[in-house]
């Protein structure tokens, strides 16, 4: 079932097996494998079937570190959460990832990739993909048709992101949760606490209240939070009723290690000597009659080892921008607010160098053309990097207050040199096999020695890290099953229990954890652990 | 100033990418006077920067060259060397540019060869 909160009675109390928090991907996939099982589910999502200005401002709060998105901005709420303005990129995250990383502080998991890989493959259908060896690059370039780039294995591998539709899980997958029995899902149903027993060791029940609507309570055996690595921490740290630091926070960790995947955009211009066919293979998305792809050039984990380095991911974007073309921009703004540019010298000189790309500017302004005047096969890769665990990288409660009077959660986003020497290094190599390939050269600001962050660094809105999973409660909050340390009926599922979180999207993994979840729940419901 | 004050795409294109880079006879034929001219510009750059030798001789030397002939330098022959220099990390970076250390030579050479008459 489907249901409005808002047409509850006041002070209603709900029961139920299992309390999902959140109607985002996370918490949608989890409700919908739990369909037919002998548990009764309540799903409490804040949001309605649209976008609502007043619901969504409780999702604000201040950006107080390394720049970043609107917090209002960066994640939506509504059913479905942010799937209803994410872009559909899924791949899993590799083996090493889930290592104990040499020159990676804080890295790795509690458990490996083959203990997600089958989950991996039952989340594929959810995000509407294909299904046959999705992974699998020479496969997926035969059906393309088109060679990939003999990069040398020991230092780029060629991935087949798959592309998602992208599906919208509220909308795609509203219809299944009206018709579900166990399950009966509330919109506009925002929870506020979670009350635990007196020794903070289990959840007694979730307090909810909608906007100009009633308040209720939902009394469950188990909770599953799925709000999103910000809403997940804010509610633990809110839910301070019996321990004053919050729920699962007694080593201080819930909200700590924030991180997100983060690109340079473009890392480089790199000249091909011709439009190369092979190029065309990574510069598109392919789509199929289900899914597609998009292939990606990816750091080798024999690098990655060797390097002690973060991992890095290029898109190979057919940008027909060149460095004169930035340098004109760069000219103009900087006179548009009274200031020079960076490297004046080299903007100039770019300028009076690199004329078709400015003739190509001009013309594009003069005309509205898109297409440029002068045909040239320049590409604009992007970078997109592994932000590594870091305890200083937090959100963590302010002072603001939002429409129920609760604080508001602020972000204080936060690199380490490790992520500037993955771009710098990520960057340098690309250039060097662009050479050795002999695809053409490159030119780039970053591998100066004088590089800083550039005015935008672009945020994939990947919450990972701030409620880490890990065996041990003095580095993680939850433990392999997701369950929160210390608590015996606390779980959660989303991208911040990520400890290490790779170059992958992180959506189809959230997927898969959710999937994983559902089966421990059938598996303890049927041995009456629940 | 130079028309090279600084490493430019359309030089670049020409002298590296078209000329060095192009997949053409490996035998040495006689390059193309607007061609030389870029790689000139583009070794003007790459001697300013200090990267590479600074005098014909030692350019000589390090790129393993006897051609008293300039024009007949720019060829295929040098593809693999200059690959090689991208395999190894043999780069320099001139202007925001990596090259190879092989071809900022080459272009060094033949700017220093011009700056003394002899090209
Ligand atoms: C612009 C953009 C593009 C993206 N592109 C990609 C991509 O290409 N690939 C990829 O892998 N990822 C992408 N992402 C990230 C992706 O959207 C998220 O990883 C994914 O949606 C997370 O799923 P979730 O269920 O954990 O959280 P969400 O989808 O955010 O869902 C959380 C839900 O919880 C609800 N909620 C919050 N607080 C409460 C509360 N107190 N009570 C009740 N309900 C609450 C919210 O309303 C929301 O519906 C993108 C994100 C953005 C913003």
């Amino acid at each position: 079932m489907l249901l409005d909160a808002r047409q509850l009675p006041e002070n209603e109390t709900l029961d139920a097996d299992l309390c999902i928090v959140g109607g985002g991907v996370a918490g949608i996939t989890l409700a919908l494998e739990l369909i037919g099982s002998p548990l009764q589910v309540i799903l409490l999502e804040s949001g309605g079937m649209h976008y609502d200005e007043r619901t969504q401002s409780l999702a604000d709060g201040p950006v107080l570190g390394f720049q970043y998105d609107a917090l209002a901005n960066s994640r939506l709420r509504m059913l479905g959460g942010s799937s209803n303005h994410w872009a559909g990129h899924c791949i899993p995250l590799s083996p090493i990832d889930f290592e104990a990383r040499p020159g990676i502080p804080h890295s790795g998991w509690p458990i490996t990739f083959d203990d997600l890989s089958t989950y991996y493959d039952r989340a594929q259908p959810y995000f509407e993909l294909q299904t046959e060896r999705p992974y699998d690059f020479d496969f997926w370039a035969k059906r393309i048709g088109i060679n990939p780039l003999p990069f040398d294995p020991d230092i780029f591998t060629s991935i087949p992101m798959n592309e998602s539709p992208p599906t919208l899980f509220g909308h795609t997958y509203a219809d299944r949760l009206s018709r579900a029995e166990n399950v009966t899902s509330y919109l506009n149903a925002n929870v506020l606490q979670l009350e635990a027993n007196e020794t903070a060791s289990q959840v007694n029940s979730a307090q909810v209240a909608c906007i100009d609507g009633p308040r209720f309570t939902v009394r469950a055996k188990r909770f599953a939070l799925c709000m999103g690595g910000i809403e997940i921490p804010r509610l633990l740290l809110l839910s301070n009723g019996v321990a004053a630091a919050g729920l699962g926070n007694s080593h201080g960790l819930v909200g700590r290690f924030f991180g997100d995947h983060a690109a340079v955009r473009p890392s480089m211009r790199f000249l091909a000597q011709r439009k190369l066919r092979d190029l065309d293979l990574y510069s598109k998305q392919h789509f199929f009659e289900t899914g597609g792809v998009f292939p990606a050039i990816a750091l080798s984990e024999a690098t990655m080892r060797k390097e002690h380095l973060p991992g890095v991911l290029f898109h190979l974007i057919d940008s027909e921008v060149s460095p004169g073309e930035v340098s004109l921009w760069n000219l103009r703004e900087g006179m548009r607010k009274g200031e020079m540019p960076d490297y004046l010298a080299r903007q100039v000189a770019n300028l009076f160098t690199d004329l078709d790309g400015v003739t190509n500017s001009f013309y594009r302004e003069m005309s509205g053309d898109r297409e440029p005047l002068i045909d040239r096969p320049w590409y604009s890769p992007w970078l997109t990097f592994e932000c590594t665990p870091n305890p200083e990288s937090t959100v963590h409660l302010v002072e603001e207050r939002d429409l129920f009077g609760q604080l508001r959660i602020g972000l204080d986003w936060r690199l380490t040199e490790l992520e500037m020497r993955a771009v710098k290094r990520g960057t340098e190599l690309f250039i060097q096999e662009l050479g050795r390939i002999g695809i053409g050269r490159a030119w780039t600001d970053v591998l100066r020695e004088d590089y800083t962050w550039p005015d935008f660094v672009a945020r994939g809105k990947h919450h990972c890290g701030t409620t880490r999973m890990s065996d041990d409660p003095r580095t993680g909050v939850v433990d392999a099953n997701g369950r929160v340390h210390g608590m015996s009926n606390l779980y959660i599922s989303s991208s911040s229990v990520f400890p290490t979180m790779g170059y992958a999207n992180p959506t189809l993994t959230i997927g898969a954890m959710s999937i994983r979840m559902a089966d421990l729940f059938r598996t303890h419901a049927m041995s009456g652990e629940l | 100033m130079d028309r090279f004050a600084d490493m430019g795409r359309r030089a670049f294109l020409k002298a590296a990418v078209g000329s060095v880079m192009g997949a053409g006879a490996a035998q040495a034929v006689p390059v193309a006077p607007a061609i030389l001219e870029d790689a000139i510009d583009i070794g003007r750059a790459v001697l300013r920067t200090g990267v590479v030798e600074s005098d014909a001789a030692a350019l000589r030397a390090a790129l393993g060259v006897i051609d008293r002939d300039i024009a007949t330098l720019f060829t295929p022959r040098w593809n693999a060397r200059m690959r090689r220099d991208f395999a190894t990390g043999d780069t320099v970076h001139v202007a925001g540019w990596t090259l190879s250390r092989s071809e900022a030579r080459l272009c060094a050479l033949a700017a220093s060869l011009r700056q003394q008459g002899l090209c």
